[in-house]
């Protein structure tokens, strides 16, 4: 029983000594403090870098959030933007602004064409000409009256092919687009961990095509906006000699703005067939030069650019990836 | 008993480990808080605050928002003058009337030949043809030449009232707020990706730069090149007359018609994005502020529950005056965002006065059709040399 309160004893001074020194803010016991010292040592700067890695991915988590996750939202809107045409009734009003001026331009040139076939002209050759010129014109004027509805029209078959082409299963073409861009990003994600500057060059790419795809998808509306008010103005010089290339040239472009989302969607199943079906590439490039291709491909119907030399940018563009994440390594085995 | 001393071990044990935790975690807090190291914390302290906000914000972000309110948007607040304007006819003058001091001679000895020739030498009535239509020729490109001047000012004058009358299809103030909103848009993103790294902002930034400067240029140059073209004129009209020299006569007439009739396309395709941007619809139209310092502080609510929820939002407010007060708006934490449409600017009511603060908040329409508004005016003179050459018989 002595060897009992003997011990309680002990143990309560135990407690009291433990609680004393928790309580204690400035006592360094040297059993402690070796302890503390060996501990310090042993996880101190791991605890750091710990601490400066979690700051560093809470950061660019953020910054993430703002902005790639913001501009990666164009994805979700791409369907429903090649799938409808912009508003007819607003480009109408634009088409008008110029019919209100060019008709004038009609007037003046069937009254000089008829006075010039009926009164002026000598020889029955220059007559004859007048006069087809003048069917030309009335010709042209037909259809520079109709020419709302023939914008009206064309937009209606673009939206059935586009819709036809989406009901094929487009819109998966848009998941090998997400995931080129999440490659990019899982690169550059690895490197900035390691090295403050590493894979930045893969972050500005990634952000390049994204703005890329963004501002092409909405040049593309605008296009044909513009385009689509100049229809008018293109019939009327196509139908005068001298200025018929010009007016050739701006119903092209009408027509192809307009079918530029067809040539996407078509894309985009093109995207989803071949990217299941190419082997031996890692997919990382297969995931990238899908990027490129949708990018590329209102330039090759615009005939801006040559099926070839688009190759070749898709080549030198394969060549650069990898020897960019090889920089960086080379850069981070150097450091 | 002997139970009784193995839990009394053990109790010690416990005591033991319990001193031994109690000292090390006392040894770290007093090193760290009352030695004032406060080692462990730096990388939160340099990675969350002093980078970000304290270095990168007040040494960059401020500056450029000065930047941008004043000369940065000097395009956006002139553009329908910069883009109306042609350079004065005068300035051609004294180069035209060097010009036709050179021609005139040459003409009077020119029409003397060929009447030398009608009156003497031809025979054939073929070749008094000719020599008929070349006088009427020289005629002409003397009369045309010496009007040049008067044709000059009349041909910018129809360019600049159709340039006027085009605008006027969706409005000024329209095509002024798209393309002001489209600069703070890309300004949003730059300070977002510096907001880590410097580096990560460099495409936003570089592209920021380009959208300031790059419609300046181009406008610029059009000009430098009108005037260029405009002392070129009259000699273009010549030469297109004279038959072996027809094509360089042409390339001058035509250059000069194109590049005069530029703003026109320029303004046309600036009306036609900004309608564009006026009725397209986005399924999903994410919005991003500038100074969304919530989303910063998200993760102390996140791990705080209600009581962090509370702190980060007062550190966000905090902040949010603090960047008000900087940049001159006034405090940002009572910003009115209108929430009926998405393409309205967050305004803050002072004194019952509206003032809108572009530059606090962007969407993804926005920023798209801000960057394509200025991307078209670069571009149009592309596009109008690809459509429009060899258009003169």
């Amino acid at each position: 029983m002595k060897m009992d309160g003997k011990l309680k004893l002990l143990v309560v001074l135990g407690v009291i000594t433990t609680i004393l020194i928790i309580l204690s803010t400035n006592s360094y016991g040297i059993v402690g403090g070796v302890v503390a010292f060996l501990a310090e040592l042993a996880f101190g700067q791991v605890i750091k870098e710990l601490f400066k890695i979690l700051a560093k991915v809470w950061m660019i988590n953020t910054a993430k959030a703002a902005t790639i996750d913001f501009l990666e939202k164009i994805y979700d809107n791409l369907p429903y933007l090649l799938k409808n045409q912009p508003a007819i009734n607003e480009i109408w009003k634009g088409m008008f602004f110029f019919m209100n001026l060019i008709i004038l331009f009609y007037a003046v040139s069937i009254i000089g064409l008829g006075i010039y076939a009926f009164v002026a002209s000598t020889s029955y050759r220059k007559r004859a000409k007048a006069k087809m010129m003048i069917s030309k014109l009335f010709l042209s004027l037909v259809i520079f009256i109709i020419s709302p509805g023939i914008l009206q029209l064309l937009f209606i078959i673009s939206e059935i092919l586009a819709r036809y082409l989406f009901s094929l299963g487009a819109e998966a073409g848009i998941g090998v687009l997400k995931s080129g861009g999440e490659s990019l990003y899982d690169v550059f994600w690895k490197f900035t961990l390691v090295q403050r500057t590493g894979g930045v060059e893969m972050f500005a790419l990634y952000i390049t095509l994204l703005l890329g795809i963004l501002t092409v998808v909405l040049l593309r509306e605008a296009m044909v906006i513009l385009f689509g008010m100049l229809l008018p103005l293109g019939v009327f010089l196509y139908s005068i000699h001298p200025t018929e290339k010009i007016g050739k040239g701006l119903i092209i472009q009408t027509i192809l703005w307009t079918f530029v989302p067809v040539v996407w969607a078509l894309a985009l199943l093109i995207l989803k067939i071949s990217a299941s079906t190419i082997s031996y590439v890692p997919l990382f490039y297969v995931h990238l030069a899908a990027i490129f291709f949708f990018l590329g491909a209102p330039i090759l119907i615009l005939g801006v650019s040559d099926w070839l030399s688009f190759l070749v940018l898709l080549f030198e563009i394969l060549q650069a990836a990898p020897l960019s994440i090889g920089v960086v390594v080379i850069d981070e085995t150097l450091k | 008993m002997k139970m009784d001393n193995k839990k009394i071990k053990k109790l010690v044990c416990v005591i033991v480990m319990v001193i031994l935790l109690a000292q090390l975690i006392n040894s770290l807090r007093v090193k760290n808080i009352f030695h004032g190291e406060l080692e462990t914390f730096v990388p939160f302290w340099e990675y969350l605050v002093l980078k970000p906000i304290v270095i990168r914000f007040f040494a960059y972000v401020v500056p450029l928002t000065f930047w941008l309110k004043g000369d940065g948007t000097s395009f956006v607040k002139n553009f329908e003058r910069v883009i109306e304007y042609n350079p004065p006819v005068d300035i051609a003058k004294p180069f035209i009337k060097m010009l036709l001091k050179i021609l005139l001679p040459l003409y009077s000895l020119l029409i003397l030949l060929v009447a030398f020739y009608l009156l003497f030498v031809s025979a054939s009535p073929k070749g008094r043809a000719k020599a008929k239509d070349v006088l009427w020729k020289l005629f002409a490109t003397m009369m045309l030449i010496s009007l040049s001047p008067l044709l000059i000012e009349v041909i910018f004058r129809i360019s600049e009232q159709l340039t006027e009358n085009i605008f006027t299809l969706v409005g000024v103030d329209n095509i002024r707020d798209l393309l002001d909103r489209g600069l703070w848009g890309m300004y949003a993103l730059a300070v977002w990706t510096l907001a880590p790294d410097f580096e990560l902002a460099t495409i936003p930034l570089v592209l920021l730069y380009v959208f300031v400067w790059a419609p300046y240029i181009t406008i610029c140059l059009r000009n430098i090149l009108l005037t260029a073209l405009m002392i070129f004129f009259p000699l273009g009209i010549l030469l297109y007359f004279i038959q072996p020299l027809k094509s360089i006569g042409k390339a001058i007439i035509e250059q000069f018609l194109s590049w005069t009739f530029l703003q026109c396309f320029m303004a046309l395709a600036l009306v036609a994005v900004t309608k564009a941007f006026l009725i397209t619809k986005f399924v999903v139209n994410p919005r991003l502020h500038t100074f969304h310092w919530e989303l910063t502080f998200a993760p102390i609510g996140a791990i705080g529950g209600p009581a962090g929820v509370m702190i980060a939002s007062v550190i966000a407010h905090l902040i949010n005056d603090i960047t008000g007060f900087i940049t001159g708006w006034g405090p940002l934490s009572d910003i009115n965002i209108l929430p009926i449409c998405d393409s309205s600017i967050p305004i803050k009511i002072v004194e019952g006065v509206e003032i809108p603060i572009p530059f606090c908040y962007t969407d993804l329409s926005t920023l798209g059709f801000g960057i394509v508004a200025h991307m078209v005016i670069v571009i149009s003179p592309i596009v109008i040399i690809l459509i429009f050459k060899r258009f003169l018989p």
